[in-house]
């Protein structure tokens, strides 16, 4: 096994650009800090696995740890290590969005990311919406029924948050445009559109 | 999925002594939106995945300086469909905007959309030995071709670029900045892309050990330009076929036309008949119909995609027409 | 004497927000694909991967040493053994003939080596541990060569490891040699070679050509007499449920030798059931739980292949195991709608009387199964106002999955094929299909009960079709096919037709609910009902706060375990029909009960009470008791009541407004097609829907909505595409297996027609049915062109207008 905590997230775009003779040639190719071919200095980037590599990230704001292989996706851990469901695995090839979460502020398919790649990352699942107090998206589908099965529910609930978080003033087209990425199956279309519409008169 | 080793270098110097001299063992992780999949279908068996998403700067920024505009390899999707410096490339911003839905836009790169593999449903499944992977035959040739290539001359394997962006790009005279064990080259975007026919090729012209780190629009004097695609569902989606047109206004005369088809070809096919039957003329309905039909004609579609030739004629229309500023007649 | 439904109707009909949605919203509801039992190891199955092959050999000797490996099982018959004698590495065994099959008693002897798994009482023994006259189980790797695979997902093995990532290494890991046979996969390519012959089954060839051919009247006579006639072929193509939770469960066996699965299935007590069955348990000592469910639409009504399969690996690892297929198994090996390619012949005259119908079709159920559509539906919903008529079907076999029943079995596909000839034979004469469709409704039978769909369906249908002209501006919109607007993109405007049965179940235990009232007031109702998204939980709560004079919030409703009483599968939209009537049942049976208890307390006849909203009321001494109040008199006592329903039961003549049956609706489509890409776009749709008594009206409302969208993708999306080639399918996922999302999405006018006189009707199955043939008519109206296969993708679109030549 080969680990490590890994490196902070935002870390290496931060830390000095590299120098060298390759940097020299690439700069008169208009080539800048981190996509020039340097020579050398050659800093070493460690390997993760094959075995285990520890994960830690936060989810809905508690700060979570797990080991799993690299090639573990994050909705497996989320699911199957951390025990996080409401993010589902239906298509596990990124169209769906049933497994869509928030990673550090915009939707993702977490089916579609490795765990490794989110060391340090800020994950909201559908389950940040619940809890005590009900957000108004989660709210808005109960209201007009907007769900059957429910099972691609949190990833449309997801995604409609992140689309408001990121306008709370969007029209309902905005919001539809937002939902390119999910599919539901039972056909709940015509209510969520209800429950859009409530949404963006409420202003998100 | 194979398990790996994984390392993310934090520059694309650190990134190259991890790359190998030859496809198969080592793959790049840009968006992962590509390699995940083929690898959770066995199409890609890597030993190793090295990671780009520890690389930011420049490699991560869209940047216009002097009479360019740069775009890093690492730059998002939905960052270059949403992009005030863009804003002269609609052609580019607006295909950008159309691909698939917000989570793959938020997780596919430049850098990705231009060296993903292509969604033949035949070389995305791990037990039919097709060219690609090595195989004698090209399964797509007679069998279900619904989705493939209309411009098949020549190409023994019959998909489909994948790439949205690459036709407005190359439309717009755009250039790869690529970084390798040798240096740094410069190559005009159209020569970026191949048809493979075997297993040891790509789409794309890079070595293995090879890395993209950027894309070059000039900028000064930016052309009209427009993109076209028609797609059967506005849910994520691929394409069925796109047109990319460029031209520079001249007086009322369309100058330095290129027309770049997508989805019709193994690689993005820059169409000169088309860009011939428009350039020094007015777009109007009837050059920008000529146009398609130009573009239309050199095409050999297989059993099952007649349909495409169709489409050619369509979206070079309304592509030109858009690139002109008309209003779209095909909205009601 | 049944009380039947409250006359006045406080929540009934009313719009209830579903109970469960906050937590269905935001993720905290658990399916089973969520449950994560301590210690649980994770299953995969392997399966072949050719179209039609032999097992030659199989050698799972590397997959046992890979890291994280527990346990692995071939998929061969269960089969119980008696041991005669046992010891060494022999073991010498005996079968249990089953007399009633008229079975032989078999003898054989088994070499014990390693590969061989022996269980006895659901765990693993070696041979030191039999004594003679034990039962036991044996696995014989070798029992699996030779064992023929009928389609490219047929299941070989399965396997259990700590994590999925090691289950799919140790999968990869199994040697399986093949020896490929001949497949056909295209069902033009059965008929191209009728001899050929690649499925199983005593026919010769792919056929099953024992369906009888059905006429009536004199078909040459009606087209004779017909001042029109057309000919011609539609077709639908197989297409996958896509539940999005996919089939499995989680199997746990418990010290007691008792067994627990948590599954995705429209069938607690089936599933159990059929689990105690296959590991020689009784029915008590297994239990099924499904809280929530992510979708079957058909589909999931038993343990599965994988079911049994997760339930052995954890008897053999002794620990939990989750086996939950991926989305291409889903797609491959978990059912499907069976395909419909029809020839159409029609004649009719001016005045819209259809004359003469002759139909000849095939349809693929799969490499097994019966017949792919209910021959006798056709011409759909006319056909009792048809004089004439020839039909004739084939099924075809295919290597391919097997079909299971799809939301509304036979009728889309009946739907497709008459409502399309419809349309061309209204367009042949020039009129509106509207005309047609007003002459051939069936009409009501004079000796039926009036309330019932049989004495009256003619009046609905018509009361339907005006509330459809009327809600989707036909007389306005409509325009002779092709002769809207010009333009690249055109408009159109089409109808169809349908109808189902929606009674309760047939089954002849009764479905049952339970309702308990405690001393706090808090109603608990149980039932093993599954709620697959059809807001049944919620539904129960209506009918018991009805009855209790609450509301549905204030009823604790437990269901989806096998242990609460006998219920019957959710499918042919008995649900509801069954289980609300034994919740009211029940719930009248509790209040009661707690009258007779607490009336003496507090000084009342137990006749003279009442519930109204909040209270009990005793009308006759002027008294009142607040709910809680009262129910506090119960003390240590509880009062509790059962409620049971069947078919048979609501047959009694008193019960025809408790629960009946037989819906009929309409739907209009709209569409713009765009003539230069091929694309449509639905931007209306009109559902009107009879369903007897409505429960919820929300819920309700969306159940047809959600039809009226899965139509829509049949109509325009939906296609399981197979290689003739490679015998294997080229889309099994989510990507070029296609369907629609919010945008793609018309606006939906819902119309429900409320008939609280007919009592309960199932609405789970049929406003799917129409839908696609309404818009198919509604794209041959735009265009002008009959676009005959669905599904109506740019493709055929530009196909048939090449063809069409306009």
């Amino acid at each position: 096994m080969n680990d490590s905590t890994g490196e902070a997230r935002s870390g290496p775009s931060r830390r000095g650009f590299l120098t060298g003779t390759g940097a020299a040639a690439a700069a008169a190719a208009g080539l800048r800090g981190e996509l020039a071919p340097a020579a050398q200095p050659n800093p070493a980037a460690p390997a993760h696995g094959p075995g285990p590599v520890l994960v830690e990230l936060t989810v809905n704001g508690n700060k979570l740890s797990t080991t799993v292989e690299p090639r573990v996706t994050l909705l497996d851990a989320l699911r199957n290590h951390l025990d996080v469901t409401g993010c589902k695995r239906v298509c596990d090839r990124g169209t769906c969005g049933a497994c869509t979460v928030i990673v550090d502020g915009r939707t993702v398919y977490s089916c579609t990311m490795l765990a490794v790649e989110a060391r340090g990352a800020d994950v909201k699942t559908a389950e940040a919406l619940g809890g005590d107090r009900l957000d108004p998206v989660p709210a808005a589908f109960a209201d007009c029924d907007a769900q059957q099965c429910g099972f691609c529910t949190p990833g449309f609930v997801v995604s409609i948050r992140a689309a408001l978080d990121k306008n709370p003033k969007a029209t309902p087209e905005q919001v539809e445009a937002a939902l390119t990425g999910n599919i539901c199956r039972c056909g709940t279309y015509e209510q969520m559109r209800h429950a859009i519409v409530q949404l963006c008169r409420k202003g998100g | 999925m194979k398990n790996f080793t994984y390392h993310r270098p934090a520059t694309v110097a650190a990134a190259l002594p991890l790359l190998d001299a030859e496809w198969g063992k080592t793959e790049l992780l840009a968006g992962g939106t590509d390699l995940l999949d083929r690898q959770k279908e066995y199409v890609s068996q890597p030993d190793k995945v090295v990671s780009l998403t520890g690389i930011g700067g420049a490699f991560k920024q869209i940047a216009a300086a002097g009479d360019a505009v740069t775009i890093g390899a690492g730059v998002k999707l939905a960052d270059i469909a949403e992009s005030k410096e863009l804003a002269a490339f609609p052609a580019l911003t607006g295909a950008a905007g159309e691909i698939a839905g917000p989570q793959i836009r938020n997780m596919g790169t430049l850098g990705g959309s231009l060296c993903q593999r292509n969604r033949c449903w035949y070389f995305r499944d791990e037990h039919v030995p097709c060219l690609l992977k090595g195989g004698k035959k090209c399964f797509a040739l007679d069998g279900e071709n619904e989705y493939h290539a209309v411009f098949t001359q020549g190409h023994p394997c019959v998909i489909v670029h994948p790439s949205t962006l690459a036709p407005p790009l190359i439309a717009l005279g755009a250039t790869a900045e690529v970084v390798g064990p040798k240096g740094t080259r410069t190559v005009p975007l159209e020569k970026l892309f191949q048809a493979p026919a075997k297993e040891t090729q790509r789409e794309h012209t890079l070595a293995p050990n090879e890395v993209l780190v950027a894309v070059k629009i000039p900028a000064k004097e930016p052309p009209r330009n427009a993109s076209y695609e028609v797609k059967q569902r506005e849910t994520s989606e691929w394409p069925l076929v796109q047109a990319a047109v460029a031209f520079r206004p001249f007086v009322k005369v369309a100058r330095d036309v290129r027309v770049v088809l997508g989805h019709v070809a193994p690689t993005p096919l820059v169409s000169e008949a088309a860009a011939k039957a428009l350039e020094g003329k007015e777009v109007t309905d009837a050059t920008a119909t000529a146009a398609g039909e130009a573009a239309a004609a050199g095409a050999k579609p297989l059993s099952g995609n007649g349909y495409k030739v169709a489409l050619v004629k369509t979206v070079v229309k309304r592509a030109a027409l858009l690139a002109a500023g008309a209003r779209p007649y095909w909205e009601g | 004497m049944a009380e039947g439904w409250p006359k006045k109707r406080r929540l009934l009909g009313t719009k209830v927000k579903r109970l469960d949605g906050p937590d269905k919203a935001t993720g905290r509801a658990k399916y089973s694909y969520d449950v994560n039992r301590p210690g649980m190891l994770h299953g995969v199955m392997l399966r072949c991967p050719h179209a039609h092959a032999k097992i030659k050999s199989i050698d799972t000797a590397a997959a046992r040493k890979t890291p994280g490996f527990k346990a692995l099982v071939l998929v061969l018959p269960a089969k119980d053994w008696i041991v005669v004698k046992a010891g060494g590495d022999a073991l010498e065994l005996r079968s249990v003939p089953n007399k009633k099959k008229k079975e032989k008693e078999e003898q054989r002897t088994v070499k014990v080596t390693p590969g061989v798994t022996i269980l006895r009482k659901n765990k693993v023994v070696a041979v030191a541990d039999l004594k003679p006259d034990d039962v036991v189980q044996v696995e014989v790797p070798d029992d699996a060569v030779g064992r023929e695979l009928f389609f490219a997902g047929d299941e070989v093995a399965a396997v259990a490891a700590d994590t999925e990532e090691h289950a799919e290494d140790a999968l990869r890991a199994i040697k399986v040699e093949y020896e490929v046979l001949d497949h056909l996969v295209v069902e033009e390519e059965v008929i191209k070679n009728p001899k050929k012959k690649t499925t199983p089954g005593a026919l010769e060839g792919n056929y099953d050509t024992t369906i009888k051919d059905a006429t009536k009247g004199d078909v040459e006579a009606g087209f004779k007499e017909a001042e029109a006639t057309v000919e011609g072929t539609y077709g639908v193509p197989v297409i996958s449920h896509q539940c999005l939770e996919t089939h499995g469960l989680v199997a746990e066996w418990d010290a007691d030798g008792g067994l627990t699965v948590w599954a995705s299935t429209q069938a607690t007590v089936a599933t159990a059931a059929a689990l105690a069955g296959r590991f020689g348990l009784p029915p008590a000592k297994v239990k099924c739980v499904t809280h929530y469910m992510g979708g079957g639409f058909g589909s999931k009504f038993g343990p599965d292949v994988q079911g049994f399969a997760a339930a052995d690996l954890a008897r053999r690892a002794g620990a939990p195991v989750k086996i939950m297929l991926d989305r291409e198994e889903e797609i491959i090996a978990a059912g499907n709608r069976p395909s419909a390619t029809g020839t159409v012949k029609i004649g009719g005259k001016k005045d819209g009387t259809i004359t003469a119908f002759a139909v000849d079709c095939y349809g693929s159920p799969g490499y097994t199964g019966g017949a792919t559509i209910n021959l006798n539906l056709m011409p759909y919903v006319y056909g009792d106002a048809v004089a004439n008529m020839a039909r004739s079907h084939k099924v075809v076999y295919t290597n391919a999955g097997v079909a299971r029943a799809m939301r509304a079995p036979g009728h889309p596909q009946n739907c497709v094929l008459t409502e399309f000839a419809v349309d061309d034979l209204a367009a042949k004469l020039g009129i509106d299909p509207l005309v047609i469709r007003r002459k051939n409704l069936p009409p009501n039978n004079p000796k039926a009960d009036k309330v019932s769909w049989a004495g009256r369906r003619h009046d609905i249908y018509t009361e339907q079709l005006d509330l459809a002209v009327k809600l989707s501006g036909w007389n306005e919109k409509w325009h002779p096919p092709g002769k809207g607007k010009p333009g690249a993109v055109r408009h159109g405007i089409g109808m169809a037709l349908h109808t189902w049965g929606g009674f309760a179940s047939g089954s002849t235990t009764p479905n049952e609910c339970s309702v308990f009232i405690s001393k706090d007031g808090t109603p608990t109702a149980e039932t093993s009902t599954q709620d697959l998204g059809t807001a049944q939980r919620t539904v129960t709560a209506i009918v018991v706060a009805e009855v209790l004079g609450l509301m549905p919030t204030d009823v604790l409703v437990k269901l989806g375990e096998s242990v609460y009483g006998f219920s019957s599968g959710s499918g042919g939209s008995t649900t509801c029909p069954s289980q609300a009537p034994a919740a009211l049942l029940a719930a009248q049976a509790a209040r009661d009960d707690l009258f007779k208890k607490v009336a003496p307390k507090v000084g009342a006849d137990p006749k003279d009470l009442a519930v109204e909203a909040g209270k009990v009321v005793d009308a006759k001494n002027k008294k009142e008791w607040g709910w809680k109040e009262f129910c506090g008199r119960l003390g240590m006592d509880e009062a509790k009541g059962r409620g049971e329903w069947s078919l048979a039961i609501s047959n009694e003549p008193e019960n025809a407004n408790i629960s009946s049956g037989q819906v009929g609706g309409v739907q209009t489509a709209e569409v713009l097609v765009d003539s230069e890409t091929g694309v449509v776009r639905v931007t209306h749709m009109v559902a009107v829907q009879d369903c007897g008594l409505v429960v919820n009206k929300l819920a309700c409302e969306s159940q047809v909505a959600g039809g009226v969208i899965m139509g829509l993708n049949y109509a325009l999306f939906e296609e399981n595409i197979f290689d003739k080639h490679t015998g294997r399918q080229v889309n099994p996922d989510m990507e070029f297996y296609k369907l629609g999302g919010l945008r793609d999405m018309p606006k939906i006018t819902v119309h429900m027609q409320d008939m609280p006189e007919r009592g309960v009707i199932g609405i789970g199955e049929p406003p799917t049915i129409s839908t696609a043939a309404a818009i198919g008519n509604a794209v041959f109206n735009a265009l002008g062109v009959r676009v005959p296969f669905l599904p109506l993708s740019p493709r055929r679109v530009l196909d048939a207008l090449a063809k069409g030549g306009k």
